[in-house]
């Protein structure tokens, strides 16, 4: 419980951390923020309403403290383009992300364990080199580059898949794009846990005392490969974040990662900074989620505190 | 750190130490292998793209231009980006890691909570920000990789540091009167340095892909010859017509990626190997 709670803190101070990061670059950083905010066409006197509307006349530390409080209430800012509230347009494209998102994340867990676990069945080190080699290979390629691969070879030549869209069977595709990654890193993972694992005395023993192979492999020794992966699923969320970016990109997915870019484009600063405040309190409570649960699943961590 | 197959995983550090090898020629002597001029239209017909083979080896672009030449002198910006953002990751974060596992007590934790809170945004995404506030060109592209990446560098550094700070030969310098500096860069770092050599080189891997993934979203480095993530940027309205336009760009960042991510697990394992025996 004590550990949980400092858990919790712990995340507490990295999210001041995190608003205090992007405080920086969105007023800090540019010579005058109105402009920023107001964008290049703006024209003297809304620059001067925008300048005391954001307390720029104000000192920095109370700068901030109106920054925090504004976030607090949820108030993200304006997009300048389009006057839409932030915090409104981010969350109504966050259902697609989190679909394409989690799909990608189930499959690349779900490949991740079977092939990491067939793998280490069959042991050797010419297999562990093939699993490395091929594991290195897969996250050597550019994630942009994978999709329109895929685009272009299984939707546009084989018409296999719909070429674009958005629900059902079209999340296919973007959830393969995502997903190559982070399965090429989980079967090394489990392959690497799985193998130290099966040299273990208890494995030993569970096979002299005639348990069948599959429960030996899929209960006793998978239960204690698999702990290790449940922090990394979390870990990863900024990593699968970056992707996101560029899977929605090529697939025109109307996600958060495809409102970024495009306020990108836009040169929407209030924009481009909400979405990327928001995805960094997305991965500090994705890591938060997965410590606590790491709590739960492996009770010795709870002795050692945190 | 992952390593599995120590033995013949070694040899991982040749191969991608000779495909490396061959970038750097294919680099240098772009002027001399190039068969066209990059930057000129050279197909005879205007706005139809000729497919590999033949005249053009790996066809033409959409504005007439050899894609095998673009290519090939798109080997030295791309290189010269991923080393020199390296470069400045290395410094970052080596800096970083040293203090913070050398000095311990508040700087350690407060340089640590620093990594964490960078730690938590997506990089692309941080990246992206910090592009679209710079003005674009070569050097911010090469200073936002840098504060984007060095995370990784100063937490293993840091790791690594704290066990040397306990060893006797650091005792022994500070006994014989050593400053917190002199301890640091001429005791501590030397020791480091097969590890930073393995993170530079899984660094550099990072970097390409970082770069690629910038360019490809409009935000890389504006020079007029392309670097390889804006080729496949560029092709992305006609790869149905000319697939070639982004399938051979694509080969060409895998070929750099794969390469330094060999070097890097391949040293890993001799430095893993070494401290084992």
């Amino acid at each position: 419980m004590i550990a949980m709670l400092q858990r919790l803190a712990w995340s507490l101070v990295i999210l001041l951390g995190v608003t205090f990061l992007t405080f920086v670059i969105a007023y800090i950083v540019p010579s005058d923020p109105a402009r920023t905010v107001a964008g290049p066409k703006a024209d003297p006197e809304t620059l001067a309403t925008i300048r005391k509307e954001m307390g720029l006349d104000q000192p920095v530390p109370v700068q901030y403290a109106r920054y925090l409080e504004r976030l607090i209430h949820g108030d993200l800012g304006r997009s300048y383009l389009t006057r839409q509230n932030v915090t409104q347009a981010i969350l109504e494209r966050l259902p697609a992300t989190a679909y394409l998102a989690l799909t990608s994340l189930g499959a690349a867990a779900l490949i991740g364990i079977v092939v990491g676990c067939l793998t280490a069945v069959g042991q050797g080190s010419a297999m562990d080199l093939s699993v490395l080699v091929a594991s290195l290979i897969a996250l050597s390629l550019p994630v942009f580059w994978i999709g329109m691969m895929l685009l272009y070879f299984l939707a546009y030549r084989a018409r296999l898949f719909p070429l674009g869209g958005f629900g059902g069977v079209n999340v296919v595709l973007p959830a393969c794009t995502l997903a190559l990654g982070g399965a090429a890193y989980y079967t090394r993972l489990l392959h690497t846990n799985m193998r130290a694992v099966l040299d273990q005395d208890y494995i030993r023993a569970a096979h002299a005392r005639g348990l069948s192979p599959w429960r030996v492999y899929g209960k006793h020794a998978l239960r204690n490969a698999i702990i290790p992966l449940v922090t990394l699923l979390g870990l990863d969320f900024a990593g699968l974040m970056s992707g996101v970016v560029l899977t929605e990109t090529v697939f025109n997915w109307p996600g958060l990662g495809r409102l970024a870019v495009e306020a990108v484009f836009n040169q929407d600063i209030p924009m481009i900074m909400g979405t990327v405040l928001f995805s960094a309190v997305l991965v500090v409570g994705a890591n938060m989620v997965v410590d606590l649960l790491y709590l739960t699943i492996d009770p010795r961590i709870r002795y050692r505190g945190l | 750190m992952l390593t599995v197959g120590h033995g013949k995983q070694r040899y991982l550090a040749v191969i991608g130490g000779a495909m490396i090898v061959v970038l750097v020629l294919i680099a240098i002597f772009a002027p001399w292998l190039a068969p066209f001029d990059p930057l000129k239209a050279v197909a005879d017909s205007f706005g139809d793209p000729f497919p590999p083979g033949g005249r053009y080896l790996l066809g033409t672009d959409e504005l007439g231009r050899d894609v095998l030449s673009r290519l090939l002198f798109g080997a030295r910006i791309s290189l010269f980006v991923a080393v020199v953002a390296t470069s400045l990751t290395l410094v970052i974060g080596v800096t970083i890691g040293v203090c913070s596992g050398f000095l311990g007590g508040w700087i350690d934790t407060l340089l640590m909570r620093c990594t964490d809170v960078v730690l938590s945004f997506p990089a692309l995404l941080l990246a992206i920000a910090l592009a679209a506030l710079f003005q674009p060109g070569l050097t911010s592209i090469l200073v936002v990789i840098a504060l984007v990446s060095w995370t990784g560098v100063a937490r293993t550094v840091r790791g690594e540091v704290l066990s040397l700070r306990e060893r006797d030969f650091v005792a022994a310098a500070r006994a014989l009167g050593g400053t917190p500096l002199r301890l640091m860069v001429r005791h501590v770092l030397p020791n480091v340095l097969p590890t930073i050599v393995v993170m530079g080189a899984l660094s550099t891997s990072n970097t390409v892909l970082l770069d690629a993934g910038l360019s490809y979203l409009g935000l890389g480095v504006p020079v007029p010859t392309p670097s390889w993530g804006r080729m496949i940027s560029d092709s992305q309205t006609y790869y149905r017509l000319a697939p070639w336009l982004m399938i051979c760009p694509g080969i060409a960042i895998v070929y750099a990626v794969v390469a330094f991510n060999f070097l890097g697990y391949g040293l890993l394992a001799i430095v893993s190997g070494r401290e084992r025996r």
